[in-house]
């Protein structure tokens, strides 16, 4: 029986080099998705004409303003968001975020502290962290490098831990588990075949109907009364 | 209870009782065990049931199904395995030939609260 290669490095690499810009976003009116053109720093939706902001924040002290764009967003070590709900596509935090957040990758660094429960598709926490968590996680994907102390972890894919990191926790659900030599986890394991969310595509451009008139149709006239 | 030394089963195979092997341990899929299963690596594309403990490592391939306790020093779950128990995986958690290096202070050092 042949052992399966895990291509550990790939993943980390995967993470670590992931580009903050993002290719497709959704809307925050219609939520349908579409993708960003190259240089694009604001695009609006091709359906609603809602505007989209893909700038990037950086938070360095204390922000109470909202914050709702699909770019990038760092909170600085030290600094402290307690906004509204904040709206991010990546999340990178070192300092407190005390509010709700939405956001597609959520990067949690070594002083990272979060006071409030949010969303995230894939979580990953750096080497050297020790992060607390009071509320269960749900993600699709989860890189774990430093240590995560929660009460409950609920992967849909793969659970990756590297050498380093930790996962303590009273419950973890995967639908895949790969821990590296020198990481640890200690928990209620519960690694099932489960159905991973697709990949978000951009949805399909919308189509113009011009309106031709008939052959033998004057424009213009009443065709009853000619 | 079954002891192997470095021998390895690549039969189909059914175990009641517990298993210790010195060497790596494959259950191949259509296999089945159900006792504790010790050994150093532990590759399951079988079924398991009963507390398992791998010094190396465990790697549960798409088609295993692991029910039981877990000790190991790697753990690798395919998606599509199953997999369910407590789980102490990591640092500590398997004896050990050597211990871990920041267990051990050098001989020649003097802790702070010494006198």
């Amino acid at each position: 029986m042949v052992l399966p290669a895990v291509s550990f490095p790939d993943q980390i690499r995967r993470w670590t080099d992931a580009s903050p810009r993002p290719n497709i976003v959704a809307c925050f009116e219609c939520g349908r998705r579409s993708e960003v053109p190259e240089d694009a720093v604001a695009l609006f939706c091709p359906w609603c004409n809602a505007p989209i902001e893909i700038a990037p924040y950086d938070v360095a002290g204390l922000q109470t303003h909202v914050i709702r764009t699909r770019g990038p967003v760092i909170i600085q070590t030290r600094a402290r968001y307690d906004g509204p709900k904040l709206v991010a596509g990546r999340l990178e935090i070192h300092g407190v975020l005390a509010s709700e957040y939405a956001c597609e990758d959520l990067i949690l660094g070594r002083l990272a502290k979060l006071e409030k429960p949010g969303s995230q598709r894939r979580v990953h926490v750096m080497p050297g962290g020790r992060v607390e968590v009071e509320f269960p996680m749900e993600v699709v994907e989860a890189c774990i490098g430093g240590v995560l102390e929660v009460p409950s972890l609920d992967v849909m894919g793969t659970l990756y831990i590297p050498r380093g990191g930790a996962v303590i926790a009273r419950h973890v659900g995967a639908g895949g588990l790969v821990l590296e030599k020198g990481g640890r986890l200690e928990c209620e394991l519960d690694v099932s075949p489960r159905k991973r969310p697709e990949e978000p595509r951009a949805d399909p451009l919308p189509i113009l109907v011009v309106a031709q008139p008939e052959v033998g149709e004057s424009v213009g006239l009443n065709p009853t009364n000619p | 209870m079954v002891a192997l030394g470095k021998g390895l089963i690549s039969h189909t195979f059914r175990i009641r009782g517990d298993v210790n092997a010195n060497s790596p341990f494959d259950v191949p899929e259509g296999s089945e065990v159900e006792g504790s299963l010790e050994a150093r690596r532990i590759l399951v594309a079988g079924f398991v049931r009963g507390p398992v403990s791998a010094r190396d490592g465990i790697v549960v391939l798409s088609t295993g199904i692991l029910d039981g306790e877990l000790k190991g020093g790697t753990i690798d779950v395919q998606e599509g395995a199953t997999c369910k128990g407590a789980c102490r995986v990591g640092r500590r958690s398997v004896g050990r030939s050597e211990p871990p290096p920041d267990v051990v202070p050098p001989e020649n050092q003097k802790w702070f609260f010494q006198r």
